[in-house]
């Protein structure tokens, strides 16, 4: 997380987008940027590691799993509009998936409207409009926060949802349903989560019309990561409470 | 109310008597979609024009909105803490933000009035 927010960093500043692919060890939990830790969460969410995203949404149980993050200016996408930037910045990924031959379409397609919408502690448990679906089904999941010219994005993909894990952190009736949430791996795809980096990666391109160049964080953003750490990520307070949930903006 | 003037970015600001009432225009509400949580600044706090004052949480996003004017807060909405979802519903009326002494400045001059910004609206 401390990371993602330097490279965040650098594009506010000025520096060019980014698009960066991660695994998570150990596993944890991570949650929403004004995440309400009060509804919806078990007990034993607070005996796992866990971590507040910059992103909006609810949390997530990050295990056997791809983690993307992105980070660009809304310039870039020739658009302020925010429904307009998930359309654009969560395209690759219906791309990707059609590419592997799967039935993925965004969820406004394909579900009623009056279905779609409002907050749900667990992520993986509501569908809004431009969640993706996989034969009919939600794959992974996406958020934004956004400021006055640049946006990021984290992304969440699953290669196998533990469902006995979310029943433990998640309080009945908002837990991720197995009827209506998928992961790679029931979809089709026999590969690691970084083989699948390629395949994103690709369709990135081609679906943004843009050069990906390999890097590594340079040794600026490595020591501003390791003090957003320290001051914001590491500190429990912000764990706990977030930017504004108990203290005002 | 009186006559309002936006940013580019969704603020509106209106007159009313010897303060300014802020809030977010029906487009840049509609766009964020369901609003689940606002973080609203402090009363007292003293703010610059372009300065980042208020958080909203929608069901995918988190985003930051700016403070259109130079002045002091002076009272916010508090409604809002406990029913976020009035923004959704009445942006531009009952789910104003906050409200501002202004100090003088040339901040008006940066905003759009109605008419400027129904133009630039039809025109994104």
């Amino acid at each position: 997380m401390a990371l993602d927010e330097a490279l965040a960093e650098t594009v506010r500043s000025g520096g060019a987008p980014f698009l960066r692919f991660y695994f998570w060890e150990p596993a944890a939990l991570s949650l929403g940027r004004f995440q309400n830790l009060e509804t919806g969460l078990a007990a034993e969410a607070g005996s796992v590691p866990r971590v507040r995203r910059p992103t909006g949404g609810g949390g997530i149980w990050h295990a056997d799993e791809l983690t993307y993050s992105l980070g660009c200016r809304q310039d870039d996408l020739n658009t302020t509009g925010v429904k307009a930037s998930f359309e654009i910045l969560c395209g690759f990924l219906v791309d990707a998936w059609r590419q592997l031959g799967w039935d993925a379409g965004f969820a406004k397609d394909a579900v009623r409207a009056g279905e779609l919408g409002g907050f749900t502690p667990a992520c993986f448990a509501g569908q809004e409009e431009y969640d993706i679906l996989v034969g009919g089904k939600k794959l992974g999941g996406n958020a934004q926060r956004r400021e006055r010219t640049t946006i990021f994005q984290h992304g969440s993909l699953p290669r196998v949802l533990d469902h006995a894990v979310l029943e433990k952190l998640f309080l009945p009736g908002f837990r991720p349903d197995p009827a209506s949430t998928t992961d790679l791996s029931s979809c089709g795809w026999s590969g690691t989560s970084r083989e699948l980096i390629p395949v994103l990666a690709g369709a990135f391109r081609n679906r943004l019309n843009v050069e990906l160049t390999e890097a590594r964080p340079t040794a600026e953003e490595q020591r501003r990561a390791e003090a957003l750490r320290l001051e914001r990520f590491a500190d429990p307070e912000w764990t706990e409470n977030g930017p504004g949930r108990l203290r005002q903006a | 109310m009186a006559e309002k003037y936006y940013t580019k970015n969704g603020e509106w600001v209106a007159q009313v008597g010897p303060r300014w009432k802020v809030g977010l225009s029906v487009s840049a509400v509609g766009d964020l979609g369901d609003v689940t949580f606002v973080a609203l600044p402090q009363v007292g706090r003293a703010v610059a024009a372009g300065e980042a004052v208020c958080a909203l949480e929608a069901v995918k996003a988190a985003a930051d909105y700016y403070c259109p004017v130079d002045g002091r807060i002076a009272e916010i909405n508090s409604r809002l803490v406990t029913e976020p979802a009035l923004l959704n519903s009445s942006p531009e009326d009952e789910a104003w933000l906050f409200e501002l002494e202004a100090v003088p400045g040339d901040w008006l001059e940066s905003l759009l009035d109605e008419a400027a910004w129904k133009a630039w609206e039809a025109g994104r």
